[in-house]
């Protein structure tokens, strides 16, 4: 199968109706992290929490104050909101196509750490490089994580469309295949964010579940230039045209 | 992370694009600047595109035109992974001669606040490797 790396997004659609349920991974491995955020959140402690929201405004903070253990849920892949999640446009996508998200991509959040696209998860708000407490999420979870991880995506496929940042949570041991999008030689920020979100729309519209059948996969705006591989990372360069 | 692959500057421009002293800062700004290790024929320079505060594209040089650069920094692989290692400030760097940085003057002074932000931002990223 094809499992897809991905970011999560700064932004977050508020509400949910889904009930808990386990998340990827081992039982209790993010309890240190959530009781720290949870204890955060609820403290009432107003420069600390907007240290951990990386919000300037107490006033901005508080559509974030609750209790991550009683918020309402939603799959992790509907909760995030962004360049790449609104070209990914999940909400229009086929039945077919929302479970294999839900079940074949990975999303590296700030808070959660690794979960599958329907690990359902609350609306919370971490800054990108905050530490939670004295918890730094990257280091914490690439110690619990990495070897589940690798033994999950043993026999996977993996394409890897997450943004640099990432890398700090996971790194991949196993050979693997990310994407860089160019105009004109240059990579355009925006563009990289969309077609992060149109290739992943694409691969679950056509049930892509090898790499194989993800090479041959025709995607509108793009024209692959160039492949290279170096170690256990295969780069595919496409140019938007 | 390596100086000047993708990654980095993918992480970087990220970086500079989420913070509010950047946004607030250089709302107004917008330049070219260069990056180059300049004893390394292995590493491509790499520019980046600030467009009213925000990273809008980065690529190689050559994707560029050249008159449109108007900041560079340039140092050798030794300097830079000191600047990175904390074991040298840009300052010392820069009185070093090991260190060059070129562009307007006036534009730099007016931007000041943000622009050493920004270089804050890049020293602070952690396990850079040249």
């Amino acid at each position: 199968m094809l499992k897809i790396l991905f970011s999560p997004s700064e932004g977050k659609n508020s509400g949910g109706t889904k009930i808990k349920k386990e998340l990827f991974g081992a039982l209790n491995a993010r309890d240190e992290i959530l009781d720290t955020y949870n204890s955060i959140v609820l403290s009432q402690d107003e420069e600390a929490i907007k240290k951990l929201f990386g919000i300037k405004k107490f006033s901005d903070c508080e559509n974030y104050i609750a209790d991550i253990y009683e918020s309402k849920l939603m799959p992790a892949i509907e909760r995030y909101q962004g360049v790449a999640y609104d070209y990914l446009k999940f909400n229009k996508l086929t039945k077919d196509a929302q479970n294999y998200l839900k079940n074949n991509t990975i999303i590296f959040s700030n808070l959660y750490g690794p979960l599958l696209g329907g690990d359902t998860i609350a609306n919370y708000k971490v800054k990108q490089g905050n530490s939670i407490g004295e918890i730094a999420p990257d280091k914490f979870y690439k110690e619990r994580f990495s070897y589940q991880l690798d033994l999950y995506l043993a026999k996977d496929d993996i394409l890897d469309l997450r943004a640099g940042y990432y890398d700090k949570f996971y790194k991949l041991s196993k050979p693997y295949t990310t994407l860089k999008f160019l105009k004109n030689g240059k990579t355009i920020s925006h563009w990289a964010k969309a077609y992060r979100g149109i290739v992943l729309r694409e691969v679950a519209t056509h049930n892509v579940r090898s790499l194989e059948e993800f090479m041959v996969l025709e995607i509108d705006g793009l024209s692959v230039s160039d492949i290279k591989t170096i170690k256990n990372k295969t780069e595919i360069t496409y140019d938007i045209i | 992370m390596k100086f000047l692959s993708d990654e980095w500057a993918d992480a970087y421009t990220a970086l500079l694009n989420e913070d509010p002293t950047i946004q607030k800062k250089l709302k107004r700004f917008s330049s070219l600047f260069k990056y180059e290790v300049n004893d390394r024929e292995d590493i491509e320079n790499l520019v980046i595109e600030v467009t009213k505060g925000q990273c809008t594209s980065y690529g190689p040089e050559a994707a560029f035109n050249a008159k449109d650069i108007e900041f560079s920094m340039s140092s050798d692989t030794d300097t830079w992974q000191k600047i990175f290692n904390k074991e040298m400030t840009i300052k010392e760097a820069l009185s070093s001669k090991h260190f060059k940085l070129d562009g307007p003057k006036l534009k730099a002074l007016s931007n000041k606040s943000g622009l050493e932000k920004s270089v804050d931002i890049m020293l602070d990223m952690e396990a850079i490797t040249v």
